[in-house]
């Protein structure tokens, strides 16, 4: 049975949105939860909500967590008994199988790198995500892969083949693709395109025989359906995936916006809503489960800061099936 | 009469003995059809029943178990037919006369709880000898709570007749209920015999609405975490808690973890005592019944026992010792109301 530690205290303390993310999925799965943060507060708030006690235990880290601004070295020194540095401690020791955080990304990272082990043969882990894209088949998974998103800013052809090979196999177990198709995002389609890292990084894979390489891939086409794994490095991948967050949040807005100006809007929303409906959890980033870092022996998964219950209850949920799958 | 001590385990059936599904319109139809064999007892609980008779006459406790239902006569023979499968010695059932209320052009009692249970109750203690103490088990699924501490406190002399008939007026209950519980409450003697009230949480309510209802009144998730209080209550031993536990193994499934999880969760929540939680989980690693290394002191323990004294010594025992009926009644009502919608909706 999968056994996910979860950082209950995140960057701001407030335990109460990972509570009831662990809750509703105590309520509705066998997955076992261990909450790290301040005992005190953990059980105050899980008394307030509907829980299943049978999955869930309690591990006391009282300290005040890390801010997203508490620079990671010198704040973790300080932090080895906060609730991020006792999750990530309790998946090194084998105590649980994996560990779920919204708290500082940077100090989750270094924690992974000091406490974890990397997978045979690999040299470089990398932060994953996923986006929505357009799939012609009902059959296909409606998200795709991108990495990294954040663990490198930049990196060699080795570390970008590592990154490839880490992404196909976690879409192939994960998502279940039988033969994932890889892309490396580029300023252009061609083979020479991009510079010498890039270029090189295209040769390899080429020549790579567990990936199915398809090829360069320009940003308007990420959302086109074309890969199911994108390589890139931390810095692009990074600012790619906040600005899909942008251009979704900025289309919710204008949509509001037409709306409150004229009633012909209002009546076209209303109408299209039953079409649209269905389809909005796939634009809101919010309901994601978050960001799996992939190289390591178990995967843990990062949060955004201010995730709230359903996404650290869905990051439980995909820690847990990685688990199983992987 | 003899000066031995007295317990008086009182059960409630549905959804507390019985998984019972009236959650659907299916399960609902169903009911009147099921035999003795098709109904399914909650985890451990058939056990537990056995384990405190077993443990009262090792003790040479004078011990009674009593179901109240709010099932009709006619389940009774699949009722009965149950307990008897389920080996559970007891010393009566009562039903609820849905026939003689339809008779009576009384349709609203049809559904209405207080008034019939708190009645039952009182009729069935103003017949026990004096002294005779009580353990009550309910569930979270309509008003066990409510009736049961109104019950504990009625009996006690907390709650006088006049604050009776006002509580049971605000209730809407049926003023010929009403004067009938009256007449009773003012019969049965006034002692604190009440222990403890068990509300198993079939719909998982949040243990904090219970609060209001003091530390007498003990929610709980399954039936290890009822027994582990009876353990520490004195009235179940060792071995009666082994059996639930192997009986939950056979029966619900469970692992060690969901048990041990279990046990910290009712030590967390302030209704098992620290040096209860220390035995018991100790014995039961000695029966193997529980893994051994869960048994001993480990870095986490030190952090729950800290959170058990600054959580519990802070939280529940400020919780009031009498219910404010009144205040709580508006809530209970929107509840009801709720569940009735549910219920049509279904």
């Amino acid at each position: 049975m999968p056994l996910v530690a979860v950082d209950a205290m995140g960057c701001s303390g407030d335990v109460v949105p990972a509570v009831r993310g662990v809750a509703a999925v105590s309520r509705a799965t066998d997955i076992q939860m261990l909450l790290v943060g301040d005992a005190d507060s953990i059980q105050r708030a899980l008394e307030n909500t509907e829980y299943n006690p049978e999955r869930i235990d309690i591990v006391d880290a009282p300290e005040t967590p890390l801010g997203m601004s508490d620079p990671p070295d010198r704040a973790l020194a300080r932090h080895s008994r906060g609730s991020l540095a006792t999750a990530v401690a309790l998946v090194a020791d084998g105590t649980a199988h994996s560990v779920v955080s919204a708290g500082n990304a940077p100090a989750l990272w270094r924690l992974c790198l000091r406490h974890l082990q990397l997978r045979r043969g690999v040299a470089q882990a990398g932060v994953a995500a996923v986006y929505p894209r357009r799939v012609d088949d009902r059959l296909r998974d409606p998200l795709a892969l991108i990495l990294d998103v954040g663990a490198t800013v930049h990196c060699d052809a080795p570390a970008l083949v590592q990154f490839a090979e880490l992404g196909e196999a976690y879409v192939r177990c994960v998502s279940k693709v039988e033969r994932p198709r890889v892309a490396l995002l580029n300023m252009a389609t061609r083979a020479d395109a991009g510079g010498e890292i890039l270029i090189e990084a295209y040769r390899r894979l080429e020549r790579s025989p567990g990936v199915e390489f398809v090829g360069n891939i320009e940003g308007h086409e990420l959302v086109g359906g074309a890969a199911d794994v994108v390589v890139c490095e931390g810095f692009a991948g990074n600012v790619v995936l906040k600005m899909l967050h942008g251009l979704t949040s900025l289309a919710l807005d204008l949509t509001g916006a037409g709306a409150q100006r004229g009633w012909r809007w209002r009546a076209g929303m209303a109408m299209m809503g039953g079409n649209i409906g269905p389809q909005t959890p796939m634009i809101e980033y919010e309901s994601y489960a978050g960001a799996p870092i992939l190289g390591f022996e178990s995967v843990p998964i990062y949060c955004e800061p201010a995730a709230p219950a359903q996404a650290l209850g869905n990051a439980v949920k995909l820690a847990a099936k990685i688990v199983r799958d992987m | 009469m003899s000066d031995r001590r007295r317990v008086t385990f009182r059960w409630d059936l549905d959804k507390t003995y019985l998984n019972t599904e009236f959650d659907s319109l299916r399960g609902l139809v169903r009911i009147p059809f099921e035999s003795a064999e098709d109904k399914v007892a909650a985890p451990g609980v058939a056990a537990l029943i056995r384990g405190l008779r077993s443990a009262a006459e090792l003790r040479r406790v004078e011990v009674r178990i009593r179901f109240v239902s709010g099932s009709p006569p006619q389940v009774g023979k699949a009722i009965l037919g149950k307990l008897a499968l389920d080996r559970v010695v007891h010393d009566g059932v009562t039903f609820k006369d849905q026939w003689g209320r339809i008779r009576r052009g009384k349709f609203r009692d049809l559904r209405e709880q207080v008034g019939y249970k708190l009645t039952e109750l009182l009729r069935d203690r103003r017949d026990e000898p004096p002294g005779t103490e009580e353990y009550l088990f309910g569930d979270d699924w309509e008003s066990d709570p409510l009736i049961y501490s109104l019950y504990a406190d009625v009996v006690s002399g907390e709650i006088d007749r006049r604050e009776l008939a006002e509580i049971l007026d605000e209730l809407g209950v049926d003023p010929e209920l009403r004067d009938v519980a009256d007449v009773l409450a003012a019969r049965v003697p006034k002692e604190q015999i009440v222990r403890r009230v068990f509300i198993n949480l079939a719909r998982a309510t949040p243990p904090a609405r219970f609060r209001p209802y003091g530390e007498r009144l003990v929610p709980s998730f399954n039936y290890l975490q009822t027994a582990a209080c009876l353990f520490d209550e004195g009235v179940l031993d060792e071995d009666g808690v082994a059996e639930v536990v192997a009986a939950m193994r056979s029966e619900g499934g469970y692992d060690s973890r969901r048990l041990v999880n279990s046990l910290r969760d009712i030590e967390r929540r302030g209704h098992l005592s620290e040096a209860g939680a220390a035995v018991l989980v100790d014995r039961l690693a000695k029966n193997a019944a529980l893994p051994q290394s869960r048994a001993g002191r480990s870095r986490w323990r030190d952090g729950w026992l800290r959170l058990r004294r600054r959580v519990f010594d802070g939280v529940a025992r400020v919780a009031p010792r009498r219910a404010d009926y009144l205040s709580l009644i508006p809530a209970l009502a929107d509840r009801m109301a709720r569940l009735e919608r549910a219920e049509e909706q279904a």
